[in-house]
């Protein structure tokens, strides 16, 4: 059996779903593709056996074949060959894989594809569609904020909340909080679930940054994205999301606008002599006055920095792990950004100046509070 | 004269009641004080004789001494009419006038020793100087002088102490059992051996030859009087400062036993005991042995006599320093560093190995360092200034502050250039990871392995001890607050817990009858499970013993670094390996976990050049 495919076509489908291929799985071969020809066409997947990917390109082939290539060395191959014809012909009983370049012979041993855990289909309950733009920016913004806790599993993935006519993305590790709305996307329908990181990482690397239709198609254990020939199947979180709405605080009289550049730059600077492992910096507020400032008692290292800054409230010092606070200023995308606070042990808001046409960003940080006042 | 006159008529009509005590019955009561047992004869007998500048004393006695007691030196001896004085109550040759009680070198110097034993014995004693032909024998009984005559005998001075107490039956009585008073006698001559390593001491019970300790060094005379005692047990000190200068032994933890008799001070030679001293040393210690054992030392203090007053109890065996805080710090630092050099390159020890390796050298060039002291933020001057809210805190805190500083202005007077400590320094190769749990790592001129478990216990120990001591840790407030549910008695525990809890960065507060809340975790942890971590050390604080304010954190900080550390079994990085190792080496105590384990061993190139011969 044989199959003639280009070089750059084949490595840029193989890199949108490579991500999916872990290393030293339970199951050796998910290390490997799936290359799977019906006809003319060729559906390439990988699996983690959580998330599947599955592309597709038109090849000229001459009979129908299931084989499972190991990825690693089909993509260091590709990567270093120049743009050119390649024909692979594979055996189909011994499912070798020899791939003839225009001067080369290359010969990988795969194995049979029945063996390849079979890629979930496509079955939604329900489905609605967004811009992959709109998609990959909720995703840049929330998904930073998930926990790492494998034992609060509902906190490793982001809350995506459908509602009629908005759409809400909630990521949080129980220490900050990301809340993004999105007003044009009109599902139409109501409900919520949970996606794990690691399919969105995916989706992120993968998903264009343009008007492309997502078609989100979704039930009660998998979630399914498709986009330009490519498909995304992941097993969703089966957890209860925590009540997100009742720790964002309401009142919040502490207003305080800064130059989001310079506040981060800042933060970055002080926190160098920060505490290693608490990160801790300190916001000082009084007047129009901002002072950042850190101490590490270990090495006796301190910093302050002064900026100046609209503040409308009390004078007020509050402590913050700076990591969280330049994650969330990443996620940031005006001149100015707001802090929002009321207490200095209760949450600190912190948002966009001016809020994006049909977005709603909120962000949310707790504060580190030293014991001794 | 008419006066003096008058005064007996007036004794004799008012019949007044108040008479000074004849000679025998006011040495008597002093000798109550002064010997109180055969073994304080035997004490101020060998003190004499070592003032007496002899190099050689033998000591007999029989029946624990309350048949007979000898003391035989080949001092400078006294003349005739010295011979007969020294029984006379307050006389003495040591000193002379008030200054001299401040300038004290010598042993004895109250002249009452003398007298008391002879008040309450029967005694011999003879004695000749180098220069005369012929000694001296004076034989007293009850402070009588019954004879004296000339003798021929050896240089030096003998006396015999025989039927202690004979005119006092009370006191022969109150005597302890021969096997104790015995004991008594012996742990006086340890000491005095002990403190005149360069004296040649033999003891003699009834016909048993107990001790003969030759002249030697003072290490020796450990070795020699204490059975099991191996020279390799014992680290030795020294340190001289402006005040004081102190030097000794102190045994390896190793080498600690059940029983606190293998401690010794000595200041000026002068056995001392000084329970304030005494925790000094077990304070260094801490962390290395077990509650209930004790470890060798013997502590030489030289200090000038001005700074000390041996006069305040009569067998002299303890004394008051004018600035003993001083002496306490000095002591402490010098032993800790003694015991943390031995500690800082711990070899590898394989019996198998070990039997064929040589000993090995110290590397070229090395010069043990001083430790360094403790970094504290509490020391550094920019603190005050940078950390207004710290001065919102309780007095307790000032309070701490202050001692601190006393502490530092002593150490820096010991170690007046602040430098590290001799650490490890980890070279520039990369670390690598064994089967998830040892790190390996490479120095000037050996390899490191690291138990990654045992020594992030170590690290997180002593941060959390800093954090309920002076340095609390931050707490990362939560979104979520947790409600954890506990069983009555836990509740209380808990009550109990807090104020330590929240110093390591636990926001809790009560709730209820028997909840907790959990407002904010310790922010180097705060991807812990709050409400298992809290259920562990509730769990486990029940069950460890508690006392005392001091232990209860230590013991928190105990838990939480055995809970909260990186466990055996986790793959690290090849930057954390590093963290982890650098933060190690600025542990104070590094080579051991709080509960006693090993953190890493070395092994040196030159080991590791024998094993490939």
């Amino acid at each position: 059996m044989k199959f003639v495919v280009s070089t750059s076509n084949l490595l840029s489908h193989l890199q949108l779903i490579d991500g999916v291929v872990v290393s030293k799985p339970i199951i050796p071969i998910l290390e490997n593709f799936l290359f799977d020809i019906k006809g003319n066409k060729l559906f390439i997947s990988s699996t983690d056996l959580e998330t599947s990917m599955t592309t597709s390109i038109e090849v000229e082939s001459n009979e129908d074949i299931k084989v499972a290539i190991p990825s690693r060395l089909l993509m260091d191959t590709l990567k270093t060959l120049p743009e050119q014809p390649l024909t692979f012909s594979v055996d189909a009983s011994t499912f070798s894989v020899e791939i003839h370049t225009g001067s080369g012979r290359y010969k990988l041993s795969g194995q049979g594809g029945d063996d390849f855990p079979k890629v979930p289909e496509v079955e939604g309950d329900k489905s609605f569609a967004m811009p992959a733009s709109v998609l990959l920016k909720a995703i840049n913004k929330t998904v930073f904020a998930t926990s790492t806790d494998e034992l609060r599993l509902n906190l490793t993935g982001v809350y995506i909340q459908l509602m009629k006519d908005q759409v809400t993305f909630v990521a949080t590790d129980a220490n900050r909080l990301v809340r993004f709305i999105r007003k044009d996307v009109k599902p139409g329908v109501e409900e919520a679930f949970i996606v794990p990181k690691k399919a969105l990482n995916l989706l992120k690397s993968s998903l264009p940054n343009d008007d492309t239709t997502v078609k989100v198609d979704f039930n009660k254990s998998n979630a399914f994205f498709s986009f330009e020939g490519v498909n995304l199947i992941c097993r969703l979180i089966d957890e209860k999301y925590p009540d997100y709405r009742a720790v964002i605080p309401s009142e919040n009289p502490n207003k305080l606008t800064v130059i989001k550049q310079s506040f981060q730059s800042a933060i970055k600077r002080i926190s160098i002599y920060s505490n290693k492992t608490t990160h801790q910096i300190r916001l000082k507020l009084a007047g129009s006055e901002l002072v950042i400032s850190a101490e590490d008692f270990d090495f006796a290292n301190e910093a302050q920095d002064r900026l100046s800054c609209h503040y409308d409230g009390q004078d007020m010092e509050i402590g913050f792990n700076s990591r969280y606070l330049i994650d969330m200023l990443n996620a940031i995308d005006t001149d100015d950004v707001c802090l929002e606070m009321s207490q200095p042990n209760r949450a600190g808001l912190m948002l966009p100046a001016i809020q994006a046409d049909n977005e709603d960003m909120l962000m949310l940080v707790m504060p580190m509070m030293l014991n001794n006042y | 004269m008419i006066a003096a006159k008058a005064i007996p008529e007036i004794i004799v009509f008012m019949s007044d009641i108040i008479r000074l005590l004849p000679e025998h019955v006011a040495n008597q009561i002093a000798a109550g004080e002064v010997v109180q047992r055969p073994a304080s004869v035997v004490k101020e007998l060998l003190d004499n004789s070592i003032d007496s500048g002899a190099t050689k004393v033998d000591l007999f006695f029989k029946e624990a001494g309350k048949l007979l007691i000898q003391v035989i030196d080949n001092g400078k001896g006294m003349s005739p009419t010295d011979a007969r004085m020294c029984w006379e109550r307050h006389a003495t040759s040591k000193i002379k006038q008030v200054d001299d009680l401040f300038k004290l070198r010598t042993m004895g110097f109250r002249g009452e020793a003398l007298a008391s034993i002879a008040a309450v014995a029967q005694v011999e004693l003879k004695t000749k100087r180098e220069e005369d032909e012929l000694g001296t024998q004076i034989g007293i009984e009850a402070s009588e002088v019954k004879r004296q005559e000339y003798v021929a005998c050896p240089k030096g001075t003998s006396i015999l102490v025989k039927n202690l107490f004979y005119n006092v039956p009370a006191r022969r009585n109150f005597l302890k059992s021969n096997p104790v008073e015995t004991r008594h006698i012996l742990n006086e001559s340890i000491r005095i051996a002990l403190a005149n390593p360069q004296i040649h001491l033999t003891v003699q019970h009834s016909d048993t030859r107990v001790y003969d300790l030759p002249a030697t060094g003072l290490k020796g005379r450990i070795v020699q009087l204490f059975e099991g005692r191996k020279p390799e047990d014992l680290i030795t000190f020294e340190e001289e400062t402006s005040m004081i200068k102190v030097s000794g032994f102190v045994g390896t933890p190793t080498s600690a036993k059940k029983t606190r008799d293998e401690q010794f001070f000595f200041v000026n030679s002068r056995f001392i005991k000084d329970p304030y001293l005494h925790h000094a040393i077990m304070g260094c210690y801490e962390q290395l042995i077990e509650k209930e054992q004790f470890p060798f030392y013997l502590v030489n203090i030289e200090i000038d006599p001005r700074e000390i007053d041996v006069n305040i109890h009569p067998t002299k065996t303890e004394i008051k320093f004018q600035d003993e805080r001083s002496v306490y710090l000095v002591l402490k630092t010098v032993i800790k560093k003694a015991l943390g050099d031995f500690f800082t390159v711990p070899m590898y020890e394989s019996s198998a190995i070990s039997s064929f390796l040589p000993p090995a050298p110290l590397p070229e060039g090395y010069v043990p360092k001083a430790p360094e002291p403790k970094k504290q933020a509490t020391l550094n001057p920019l603190f005050v200034q940078s950390s207004t809210y710290k001065r919102d805190t309780t007095k307790g805190w000032e309070k701490m502050f202050e001692t601190r500083s006393a502490e530092q202005n002593v150490l820096s007077a010991i170690y007046p250039k602040e430098e590290k400590i001799a650490r490890e320094e980890l070279g520039s190769a990369p670390l690598l990871q064994l089967n998830a749990k040892y790190i390996f790592a490479t120095t000037i001129n050996g390899v490191l392995i690291i138990n990654q478990q045992a020594a992030h216990e170590r690290i997180l120990f002593e941060k959390y001890l800093a954090a309920a001591e002076y340095n609390p840790i931050a707490s990362q407030q939560k979104l979520f607050p947790r409600v954890i549910e506990l069983s009555k008695t836990d509740f209380e525990l808990a009550g109990e817990l807090i104020p330590e809890l929240r110093l390591m960065g636990f926001d809790v507060t009560e709730f209820g009858q028997h909840n907790l809340i959990v407002h904010g975790m310790p922010a180097d942890m705060s991807q812990h499970n709050e409400e298992q971590l809290i259920l562990d050390i509730l769990a486990d604080y029940r069950q460890s013993a508690l006392e005392g304010d001091e232990k209860r954190k230590e013991n928190l900080a105990l838990l939480l670094s055995k809970r909260a550390g990186i466990k055996n079994g986790t793959k690290l990085e090849e930057h954390d390996m590093r963290q982890l190792a650098e933060q190690l080496f600025y542990c104070d105590q590094p080579t051991f976990t709080p509960g006693g384990k090993r953190t890493y061993i070395k092994l040196l190139a030159d080991q590791i050049e024998t094993l490939f011969k």
